[in-house]
């Protein structure tokens, strides 16, 4: 079994429409790069020029919100579900 | 609630008449009710700026209460920009306050003999009156509103047109102060309801709440813990708009929908110096901050934008106001945005409409891109009213005509907002389908992964909870669903609301809508949007609006009711 990542609705232009992945990693920084590999277009949408979380973009690991400075080195377990939330919507 | 009421203006007449609310309506409110009357009072085929047009102004059920966030107010009629039915939806404090008073909607019919008289209608918890203001007659909608308080209490809250509804014009908005009473900065913006309300004569309404109580419901204790609950997991929660919709910039950028230069591209080259990120970088040095913009919001989603000496200079710098003034118009400092915000709420206008009519007319090489110093010239003959300014004030398609420049981005007449249909088919399908041409507050799905077979079902489902959402007095920003909703509704009313009568309320709504569209002439070949979005591709992997009629049309038959259809969140 590998961490899951739940992938909100806008981002699922990337994902060609899948709303979860599976993928390889250690860390959440490892998941996403394995997300990434898979889906390229998920990159500028997930993470800054210098490798950072983007600002608009929080992490929530099995129901919990990390906060933006915790990084992408938070150790994972198999079973962990990553879901990433993005602030869009709006007028 | 038995004792609610309804305020009845003749403007014909000059007479106000207090109705008691019928006992059937009694989980109508907003949007739903204003729908209600509109078909009960109002001729479809009538001219939206003549007598026979009706113009409501209806709080939400939960309005008056101690829901968190249950304000909003509904702003109804037949839009002259349209043609069709209207409802656009605002904060501010006069929802709250016709509330506690136990108002349920104010609505004003005929029109004066005497168009160039002024007046203002006065609330309280007496009744309400007629008072002849010529005084006020094309006044700004600050400069009124500092009058009005020297008229009025320090608490009253206050609808208003500026000069753009007087002149009747059919980009102009009605405006609400917003939660200090103080400041003209909500708008009821999309189709021209300013129009009709300066068609009425009718400059202001001024409601006193005085000591107007809280409303309260039939199960308190239910509606404590429903309160409390709701505004605990809110808080614990993303607060997705702590820095208010113009944060979302970059990420609407990304996903092709910040159009820029009359939609010909859905990215802009300008979106670092649009990014939201820099009005909240003012904050500490220039004062101003988030706030809320109607008593008892958690959201807080409204910014209040102060200039580089620390004064005041606009609140509610949004989103689609950033993108249709900013990124549409190849404007690239968002401090020009905010000054050109001011000017929409001062003159009474839709910032959408209005920076979707000034992109056509740059695009008719009429006035260079990115020219702010020319747009607020714009905005000036439109409150001088000159021929071209009526043109700019009557909205996009109205421009496109004066310059004879067909590529005008609208659905049912109305210009686009700023979430495109080309890379979000399923908002195009709202688009097309919504009683409200295009507006995406009739139902947001920012979903790009979508399947063509999914679209119908997804349109319909937001465009039933936001039907839902915005007659409940709610915010859209709070993400209610239909759950939640019928949890308050419950607790208010005192007993329980089923999931198959909230499902009926809001597709009610959307029948009643469509209804008064079809008896105003509207047909199947008007849910289409402009060629400009079905021929021009844009984004990534370059694609156009290409949804098949028959998916369009699925949308519009109730599909059966899905768990999810009470479990998504209200999206605008």
């Amino acid at each position: 079994m590998m961490p899951k990542v739940i992938i909100p609705p806008p981002y699922r232009g990337a994902t060609s429409g899948l709303d979860e992945i599976s993928v390889a990693g250690e860390t959440i920084g490892d998941c996403l790069s394995s997300a990434i590999a898979l889906h390229e277009d998920l990159r500028e949408l997930l993470l800054a020029l210098d490798g950072t979380l983007q600002p608009f973009v929080t992490v929530v690991l099995n129901g919990e919100k990390l906060s933006q400075d915790k990084g992408l080195n938070v150790k994972l377990a198999q079973k962990d579900v990553i879901e990433i939330i993005s602030a869009i919507a709006g007028g | 609630m038995s004792s609610d009421r309804l305020i009845y203006v003749d403007m014909t007449t000059e007479t106000v008449e207090i109705r008691d609310f019928p006992e059937e309506w009694l989980l109508l409110g907003g949007r739903g009710l204003s729908a209600k009357i509109l078909n009960k009072e109002c001729d479809p085929k009538c001219d939206p700026l003549g007598p026979d047009n009706v113009l409501v102004m209806a709080p939400g059920v939960l309005g008056g209460t101690s829901a968190p966030t249950s304000g909003r107010i509904s702003i109804g009629g037949k839009s002259p920009l349209t043609g069709g039915i209207k409802e656009a939806n605002t904060g501010g404090n006069p929802g709250q306050h016709l509330m506690k008073l136990g108002y349920r909607a104010i609505i004003v019919k005929g029109k004066p003999s005497d168009q160039g008289g002024r007046w203002g209608l006065e609330v309280d918890s007496s009744g309400a009156s007629l008072v002849r203001t010529d005084e006020y007659k094309g006044m700004w909608n600050y400069a009124l509103c500092e009058k009005l308080h020297e008229r009025y209490s320090k608490t009253a809250s206050f609808i208003s047109c500026g000069p753009a509804g007087e002149h009747q014009l059919k980009g102009a908005s009605v405006a609400t102060t917003d939660q200090d009473n103080r400041y003209p900065a909500r708008h009821a913006a999309r189709g021209g309801l300013g129009a009709v309300m300066g068609s009425k004569g009718l400059k202001y309404v001024a409601i006193e709440p005085a000591k107007a109580s809280t409303r309260q419901p039939k199960n308190r204790k239910e509606f404590g813990n429903l309160c409390k609950g709701y505004s605990k997991e809110y808080l614990g929660g993303d607060q997705m708009f702590k820095f208010g919709t113009s944060a979302v910039v970059p990420l609407a950028n990304m996903l092709h929908t910040f159009p820029y230069k009359n939609r010909t591209s859905g990215q802009s080259p300008d979106v670092e110096t649009l990014d939201g990120k820099h009005i909240v970088a003012t904050f500490e040095e220039r004062g101003g901050g988030m706030h809320n913009c109607l008593t008892g919001c958690i959201v807080k989603c409204s910014n209040v934008v102060h200039d580089s000496e620390g004064n005041y200079k606009t609140s509610a710098l949004e989103f689609e106001t950033l993108t249709l003034l900013g990124a549409n118009c190849a404007v690239s400092d968002w401090e020009d945005v905010a000054d050109l915000d001011r000017l929409c709420d001062e003159i009474g206008l839709d910032t959408v409409e209005t920076g979707a009519a000034i992109a056509v007319y740059m695009d008719a090489d009429r006035l260079a891109w990115g020219d702010a110093s020319g747009m607020k010239k714009l905005m000036q003959e439109i409150s001088d009213g000159t021929e071209l300014g009526r043109a700019i004030g009557n909205g996009a398609v109205a421009t496109g005509k004066y310059c004879g420049h067909s590529r005008v981005p609208t659905a049912k007449g109305q210009a686009l907002p700023a979430w495109d249909p080309r890379p979000l088919k399923a908002t195009g399908v709202t688009y097309c389908t919504s009683p409200m041409g295009a507006d995406h507050t009739a139902g947001l799905i920012i979903n790009p992964g979508l399947k063509p077979e999914q679209y119908a079902w997804e349109s319909q489902k937001v465009q039933i909870v936001n039907a839902v959402c915005d007659s409940s007095g709610f915010c859209q920003f709070l993400q209610p669903n239909m759950d939640d909703i019928r949890g308050f509704y419950g607790a208010m009313i005192g007993r329980e609301i089923t999931r198959e009568e909230i499902a009926d309320i809001g597709w009610q709504v959307l029948e009643d809508e469509w209804a008064f569209n079809d008896a105003a002439g509207f047909t199947a070949s008007d849910d289409v949007l402009a060629d400009c979005l079905t021929e021009d591709p844009i984004g990534k992997e370059p694609t156009v609006f290409d949804v098949p009629k028959d998916i369009i049309a699925a949308a519009k038959k109730r599909m059966p009711n899905q768990e999810d259809l009470f479990t998504a969140r209200a999206a605008g």
